[in-house]
Formats: structure tokens, sequence, C-alpha cells
């Protein structure tokens, strides 16, 4: 099986159909005690995904393109040519223990601002601000070359002894062909638990007024990306940033 | 106040309510962070309990007698870009 397919398979491995339910039915038809047994495949090798960093945080990013009406207002663009803005496309976000540490600071006043160190600034920016929503793919993280201005920071606006509230801030702006660009404008709120010791509210949304390319319609529109903090306890939240081999941490 | 730096006055104005006029308005962040995430009903296919480990999901499907639904993407929703 290669590239984007599926198919129903026993767990040893036998093929039944790429029909769910004429593989269940398929399946119903096997003896009992052949569906009950795992074979023996050998040791197995281990996971082969990578795990998100120990005691790290683990952000969902979600990517939408957008439209306004003749009022101004935001709303869900849904061309029906297109899968990719039936719903809001996804990645991950990670960040070392390190790197959120560094987030908090040290003496929490109202007004303190803490900017995003350098790397995590460049892995959000470049690798995160993209049009996941291209049908053709967007390749990936955002050449280094074509950085003009990245920058995101957290503002507390309010401490008590069980919380640290921030209002987060950025914007950030890439090079395109010719004197195209791409700029992003950043908000959101984010939440630090004292007690917990952990961010449990990491509400960022990012918006660039032309971000999305619509290869159907040759139109520009609206792109919003946004950001939550997940407890990765399950599986599918722990699936690795879609950059990950490319140097992600650096 | 001298004529000239009136005339100045006068001219920087315009130019700084053209500025303010084409800022664009402050997104309310926490509307659009909502409309940009899963709306309800959408994505239904995250309830389900997927595994990313086959060795697990063979596990699991012996135990609850059922056949794996094995789905590869390369460049999809479900699992990340390829």
């Amino acid at each position: 099986m290669v590239s984007n397919s599926w198919a129903v398979v026993t767990p040893n491995g036998d093929f039944l159909s790429t029909s769910a339910r004429q593989g269940v039915a398929k399946w119903r038809e096997l003896p009992k005690k052949d569906r009950l047994k795992l074979a023996d495949l050998g040791k197995p090798n281990g996971p082969v995904e990578p795990a998100p960093p120990a005691n790290g945080l683990v952000l969902k990013v979600f990517s939408r393109a957008l439209d306004r009406d003749k009022a101004g207002k935001l709303a869900i663009y849904r061309n029906p040519t297109t899968h990719m803005t039936k719903e809001a496309q996804r990645d991950h976000l990670w960040l070392t223990e390190k790197e959120w540490r560094a987030l908090v600071p040290e003496e929490p006043t109202r007004g303190v601002k803490v900017a995003f160190p350098a790397a995590l600034l460049d892995r959000f920016c470049r690798r995160a601000l993209i049009d996941l929503v291209r049908s053709s793919g967007n390749g990936g993280p955002r050449p280094p070359a074509t950085v003009r201005e990245q920058a995101v920071e957290l503002v507390v606006t309010e401490v008590t002894d069980k919380v640290i509230r921030f209002r987060a801030e950025g914007a950030a702006r890439y090079g395109g062909a010719g004197d195209s660009e791409d700029a992003f404008r950043l908000g959101g709120i984010v939440e630090y638990d004292r007690k917990a010791t952990a961010f449990t509210r990491f509400d960022l949304v990012a918006l660039s007024d032309a971000g999305h390319y619509d290869e159907y319609t040759k139109k520009r529109t609206a792109l919003g990306i946004a950001f939550e903090v997940t407890p990765a306890t399950a599986p599918m939240d722990r699936v690795r940033p879609s950059s990950y081999y490319d140097a992600y941490f650096d | 106040m001298h004529p000239r730096n009136v005339l100045l006055a006068l001219g920087v104005l315009p130019v700084l309510i053209l500025a303010a006029a084409a800022a664009p308005p402050e997104p309310d962040w926490k509307a659009l962070h909502q409309l940009v995430r899963p709306q309800k009903g959408e994505s239904k296919w995250t309830g389900l309990k997927f595994e990313i480990d086959l060795y697990e999901a063979r596990k699991r499907a012996v135990k609850e007698d059922k056949p794996i639904f094995f789905y590869r993407a390369g460049g999809g929703e479900a699992l990340g870009r390829a």
C-alpha cells in the first residue's frame, strides 16, 4: 500500500478489503479462533514515530481559509471543488520544557512582557504560519530567506495565586515573488496554572488577509491559523509536526 | 504660532488621518480563534480512537475481535502532511 490509501486488514496483516463494510463482513466470516490469534511477526521495531519532548508542550494547529462578506466580516471559506476547505486542516507544534518554562516570567506582574525565545519564534512562525489549506501542498516551512519580520510576545494581563493570564501579540511578514508579501497579525489569550506549573490555555490565532491561494479560482482569500494546547494523551494528538524532520528544534 | 508651522501641521494632518483609516481594525481574537478551530459537528472522524503504533493496534484488534482499518496519509488531514 503506497501513497494516500486505506485498507481493512486482519491483525496479522492479511488483506480483507478497501471497503470498510466489506472488510468487516469478510472479517466476520473468518473462524473466531483465527480472528483472536496474534501471530508472532517478530520483535516489534519499537515506536517509529518520534514522541513529543519529555514534559514538553504540545499545541494543536488548525488552518482554515477565510473570506470576508461585503461588510468585511470574516467567515469560513469553502470551495466545494477542493476537499481541503471542507474542514480545518491540522498540524502540531512542539515546545520543549525549557522553551515553555522560558515563557513564564520570574516575577509576574501586570504589563510584563515575555518574548518568544529565538528558536521557538522561528519554529512557531516559519513552520506553522503556512497555508495548510492549499490542495497542491504548501511545500513545508517558509525558507529563512523569505523572513522579513517575526515577533511574538506574551503580555501579562492578570496575576492571581492560581493563574497568570497573558495577552499574545505578534506579527510576521514573508517575502514572495516580486514585491508580494504575506503578512500575519497574531493575538490571543494564554493562561498558566501556577499550582499545576503548566500552560492550560494557549489560544493564539494568526490572520493573513491574503494568506490562502485557491488553485481552482486562482484567487487569494484570508487565512486563519489557530493554536491550542492539548495534553496529548490520545495517540492522534501525539502525531509529529509535519515538518519535524527538518531540524525541528534548531 | 508661525504661519509656516500652521501650514506644516495642516499638511501633516491629512496624512495622519489617512494612515489611521488605512490601518486594519484589530480583530476580535477570541472570536477568530473560535472561527478557525473545528466547528461543532465538524471532523467527526477525530472521535475515532486511532492508534499510531501498529503493534498496539494489532493487540487491541485481537482483544476487541475487530479488523484493522489501516489508513496512510501523505498530505491528508488526519495525520499531518507528508
